[in-house]
């Protein structure tokens, strides 16, 4: 019933799609695990854009003012 | 968001953070991208990444301070920031304001709304003072 010459093309159409489908899922949202309202923001140090030396600090932005945190990029 | 942050931006400390692309070529590649001629691949480096962050902040004409999340995303991950999400974090380190994923999700008036009142609720002590004079000079 199974011509055996279409099998390693049939594993090798699996491995595509697997593979495909792996690297779509890496730009895709998973489960949603950010922080809720009324937990502590993580912590972070990041460098400034422009200014490497200069390190941000979630805990120190945040001391006498509140923090405004835009999560983005260009594309 | 270039707006809002000149109306608060010396009432609140503004962040983009920069984090791994949403639509990059070799991904999740988009026509209106294409369009655009945004053809941008996905950053191996931290270096690569800040050289894209520097090109979205010219390109976009952003003033907002922008820091660059490492390649390891620690920190986009930390918040679940991809591909785009707004957060406000109060003077005691707690999330105020909790944005849904974007772009559906990014809605800046509703982030605003939730600045007010967190600036509200945390007037200054010169502000309590100074309303407290006025208390006593009324009950004179």
């Amino acid at each position: 019933m199974w011509d055996s010459r279409l099998v390693p093309a049939a594993l090798a159409f699996t491995l595509f799609l697997f593979l495909a489908a792996t690297a779509l899922a890496q730009d895709r949202p998973g489960r949603d695990t950010a922080p809720q309202v009324g937990d502590e923001a993580p912590d972070f140090e990041l460098s400034l854009l422009g200014d490497p030396e200069k390190i941000i600090h979630l805990s120190e932005a945040c001391r006498e003012q509140p923090v405004v945190l835009v999560f983005g990029s260009y594309t | 968001m270039e707006e809002i942050y000149k109306e608060y931006r010396n009432r609140a400390n503004f962040f983009v953070v920069y984090i791994r692309e949403a639509h990059p070529v070799d991904g999740w590649r988009t026509k209106e991208n294409d369009r655009k001629g945004i053809e941008i691949p996905q950053a191996k480096t931290f270096e690569e990444r800040s050289g894209v962050a520097n090109t979205c902040a010219a390109e976009l004409d952003l003033t907002i301070p922008m820091l660059v999340d490492g390649i390891d995303n620690r920190v986009g991950e930390a918040y679940c920031g991809w591909p785009d999400r707004l957060f406000v974090v109060g003077t005691d380190r707690r999330i105020a304001f909790r944005g849904e994923r974007g772009p559906r999700g990014f809605k800046p008036n509703d982030m605003v709304l939730a600045l007010k009142e967190v600036l509200g609720n945390s007037g200054s002590k010169d502000d309590m003072e100074s309303a407290l004079d006025k208390a006593l000079e009324g009950d004179k």
